[in-house]
């Protein structure tokens, strides 16, 4: 089978999981609905990192009971259980999609603000479908020589905006509703258990389970610990309301930051630099997405798998992209109701049924 | 209907022009006519010699066509006065006063009466013959290659083996110094085109009883013979298998070189960076023979080829380890820097100017602006013209002897330079950003390096020129991507640091050197460690 998975160390499985963690806490979140009701972000960004990590090792415990290295070990081949695989399949598009489109707008809105996303993504769709279609092992290498590359240029902007913070700028906090907060963690589940759901998928890859665990430990603790960090660095430099309906926050930030000083405007050097995170993190989740489909049902080359789950993330976020009132409200159930996709299929893969042993036939 | 076929599809010349055939003689070949020819001539080569000395003469009148080649010198004689005998050798390759003193002086006066003809070869070569390298044979192949090779083929009456003795004399270039890898510290000594030259400068370091210089004959009918050395028992055995047997896979007719040799039996055919580190230090490649590497000579070739290597191979030099650790850091930190702005620089000179203007402050820009007021040619064009004229400067300046290689270089740079300015062909600013490009660019050690580097500048170019950053960030995350897909003979490129082989080791960018025996980590070599 060329399921291009290859073999990779915990640094490097560790690095691609804190990349994507990263991207996906803090540039696949919908504005509008994260600060619809005070400025918790980094509250909810820490309880659904906790509840990723949750899953994540009640996953690799089942994996250690019951002797397998990766998520499609758990769902196995069989012809109903092999379609629990297919909503974790969407929740990874879906995963791959949300800081893509983030950046789509981005660069449309600020960067070329001429030009149409169809252009933008014709020069994204070609990285993304050869990250995609060239495996686990590149994929995190890349994400191991790209990772000092871009914890430094976070550390950059989170430290060059010490003097836009101002505490008072987090109130309010929604402390008073626990319910609406953890509600907002479980929605957030699709963006902050995605890496470790791709994690299990290409499990087969790291040297054992106990590397494949630590891996995720750490990659997942530290990107949702930056990613946390960050939202934070945001709630202090505005207030909810202006973030609510700010829809790429982290970049206006850095923006605010570097007017104040013009000798180094470096802002899109580094918009550019995240974007590399970014489709480094969307190719992860798909060809994670991939490999699950190709093991789950018997597909013994990964590469058409890979290509055509890019194709459908890429021709989504141009379909969603669509500026219409039906798309709109898509976007937001997406956002907030896809947690769905894993809180269902999961509780099942876990699961494990037994067969009833055939009664002795009565003499 | 084929010749109406034919003259549609053939746009580049008018059917039924004269062609070479490569079958000529026999008419229409065959599908697989080709192959059957090769193996035809592989198997008359596989042959074994006769009995008869006139069967083996005629067999090698025919095979080194001596009516016409005149090279070939057959020396008829008679051993001990009675058993006909022959000496084939060519001329040039082999010494003819070693022919005349060691092999025919002795036979002229060794007593064979009462010797057993199936015995007479060993009992020559123990009792008559004085020389030093000697071996007995029955294969035609090998007989023939050693004619080439400049040894002398004894042939005898009524025997099916011949003597093979080593005579090789020809003319050689003695030891120079490298012209390619000038270094401040260590040796001056280079690589020639004699293999066996090569393998004594090697050994001149080495000196080990373990380091293994394993001789084989590689190619198709122009069989060429390359060593391949290194360290037996710390060699990963895995990589040394997977390397003969790709050398076992040659079989081309062409003219076999280092350069050559990698492009046979590397993975990777359309990566711009090179799989195989071409050196002609024998300092360099005896230190990767050290580290657990395989050193490839080839006949006639002054380099070796050392593999398998990784990025941190490409970016080092030769007198590397003999500078002192924190000095050594900041040369590799400033080659690293350079070959970054060699790469990246005016890309993103590009992006900035043609798209985001407006990161750029407002004194550069009008510095900028200034600059090109009255030069007609766009930005992009006229940044990939100067960065052509750049590499056809560096290469007519590579291919003229040295002296006129500088002069060309100082012309190039100065005189052009001055005159594209002064004709508004080009604007200083860019010439600035070039200049600076082609300064990174020299500070990479490898030459092969150095064009990728080039390859790579230019693509980022055209990505910049296209779409800003964002083509910069594209094209540079899937070169990335792609070069850490690739391994040059099972190691990662971007090894220690992606895959991390070691725990501390990657941080630093030169490590101390410390006193005890130690080999690279990524080579997953056997035996002690780093």
């Amino acid at each position: 089978m060329n399921l291009r998975i290859g073999a990779f160390g915990r640094q490097e499985s560790a690095a691609v999981v804190l990349i994507a963690a990263f991207f996906s806490g803090c540039f696949g979140i919908d504005s509008g609905v994260l600060y619809a009701r005070g400025n918790a972000s980094w509250i909810v960004q820490i309880i659904a990192v906790v509840q990723a990590l949750l899953l994540f090792e009640g996953t690799v415990w089942v994996l250690r009971v019951r002797g397998g290295n990766d998520l499609s070990a758990l769902i196995g081949t069989s012809r109903i259980k092999r379609f629990l695989a297919i909503p974790l399949i969407l929740a990874l598009i879906l995963a791959a999609m949300q800081p893509l489109e983030s950046f789509l707008f981005t660069i449309t809105q600020y960067v070329f603000t001429d030009s149409k996303q169809v252009t933008a993504m014709l020069y994204l769709a070609p990285c993304l479908f050869l990250l995609t279609a060239l495996g686990a092992e590149t994929l995190v290498r890349t994400a191991r020589i790209l990772l000092p590359i871009l914890l430094l240029s976070v550390a950059e902007a989170l430290l060059s905006g010490i003097g836009e913070y101002h505490l008072y700028r987090i109130h309010p906090i929604p402390f008073g509703e626990p319910l609406q907060i953890f509600t907002q963690a479980g929605s957030a589940q699709i963006r902050a258990a995605a890496p470790l759901i791709a994690l299990l998928c290409i499990g087969e890859g790291t040297q054992d389970r106990m590397a494949m665990r630590s891996a995720g430990r750490i990659g997942m603790i530290a990107g949702g610990l930056l990613a946390a960090t960050a939202l934070f660095a945001l709630s202090m430099t505005f207030t909810y309301t202006q973030l609510k309906d700010m829809p790429s926050p982290f970049y206006r930030m850095l923006v605010e930051v570097r007017a104040e000083n013009p000798t180094l405007r470096l802002d899109r050097a580094v918009l550019f630099l995240w974007l590399s995170g970014a489709i480094l993190s969307a190719a992860f989740y798909l060809y994670a997405a991939s490999v699950l489909y190709a093991k789950t049902f018997g597909v013994r080359d990964v590469r058409p798998a890979a290509l055509c789950m890019s194709g459908i993330a890429v021709t989504l976020i141009l379909v969603l992209y669509y500026d219409s009132e039906i798309t709109e409200t898509i976007r937001e159930h997406l956002y907030r109701d896809a947690w769905v996709l894993i809180a269902v299929p999961f509780p099942l893969i876990l699961l494990r049924f037994k067969r009833r042993k055939p009664c002795a036939a009565s003499s | 209907m084929k010749h109406a076929i034919r003259t549609l599809f053939q746009f580049d010349q008018p059917y039924r022009r004269f062609e070479l055939l490569e079958t000529e003689p026999r008419g229409t070949p065959s599908f697989f006519a080709r192959r059957q020819t090769r193996r035809a001539k592989i198997k008359a080569a596989h042959g074994r010699m006769d009995q008869r000395l006139t069967a083996n003469l005629a067999w090698i009148r025919e095979r080194f066509h001596t009516d016409v080649n005149t090279d070939v010198i057959l020396r008829p004689f008679k051993l001990g006065g009675t058993v006909d005998a022959l000496a084939v050798s060519m001329n040039g390759m082999a010494d003819d006063s070693k022919i005349a003193e060691f092999i025919l002086r002795p036979a002229f006066r060794v007593a064979v009466d009462g010797v057993a003809r199936a015995k007479l070869p060993s009992y020559f070569r123990e009792h008559a013959l004085s020389m030093h390298e000697t071996e007995l044979t029955d294969r035609r192949e090998a007989v023939e290659q050693a004619i080439t090779e400049g040894r002398t083929a004894i042939l005898l009456d009524g025997v099916k083996e011949a003597i093979l003795c080593d005579t090789r004399g020809f003319v050689s270039r003695p030891v120079g110094e490298p012209q390619n890898e000038m270094t401040i510290m260590g040796p001056k000594e280079a690589f020639t085109e004699n293999i066996r030259t090569n393998v004594t400068l090697l050994r001149r370091i080495v000196k080990r009883s373990d380091f293994v210089c394993e001789f084989r004959d590689s190619g198709g009918t122009n069989r060429t013979r390359l060593a391949l050395c290194y360290l037996d028992g710390t060699v990963n055995p895995a990589l040394l298998d997977e390397v003969r047997r790709r050398l076992d896979t040659i079989s081309t007719d062409m003219r076999l070189t280092v350069g050559r040799v990698e492009q046979l039996i590397e993975d990777y055919t359309y990566l711009p960076l090179p799989q195989m580190l071409k050196t002609e230090r024998p300092d360099r490649a005896a230190s990767a023979v050290m580290d657990g590497r395989i050193a490839l000579l080839v006949e006639g070739c002054p380099q070796a080829g050392v593999l398998p290597i990784t990025i941190g191979t490409l970016m080092a030099s030769g007198e590397d380890l003999d500078m002192r650790q924190p000095v050594g850091t900041v040369v590799l930190l400033i080659r690293m820097i350079g070959a970054l702005l060699s790469t990246y620089l005016p890309a993103y000179f590009l992006a900035l100017a043609l798209h985001h203007p407006g990161q750029l402050s407002g004194e550069i820009l009008e510095t900028v602006v200034a600059s090109r007021a009255m030069v007609f040619l766009p930005l992009w064009m006229e940044m990939i013209f100067l960065l052509l004229v750049f590499q056809l400067v560096r290469e007519a300046g590579l291919r003229v002897p040295g002296s006129i290689g500088q002069a060309i270089g100082i012309i190039g740079g100065l005189l052009l330079g001055q005159a594209a300015v002064s004709a508004n062909i080009v604007s200083t600013v860019v010439l600035i950003i070039v200049a600076l490009t082609g300064l990174g660019n020299f500070a990479i050690p490898d030459y092969s390096a150095q064009v990728a580097a080039a390859y790579y500048r230019l693509l980022l170019c055209i990505a910049a020129s296209l779409a800003g950053l964002l083509g910069i960030m594209v094209t540079g995350l899937c070169a990335t991507a792609v070069m850490c897909s690739a391994k040059s003979f099972g190691v990662p490129f971007f090894a220690p640091y992606s895959p991390v082989t070691t725990h501390s080791e990657h941080l630093r960018f030169r490590t101390r050197i410390r006193n005890r025996a130690g080999t690279s980590d990524p080579l997953n070599p056997e035996g002690r460690r780093a």
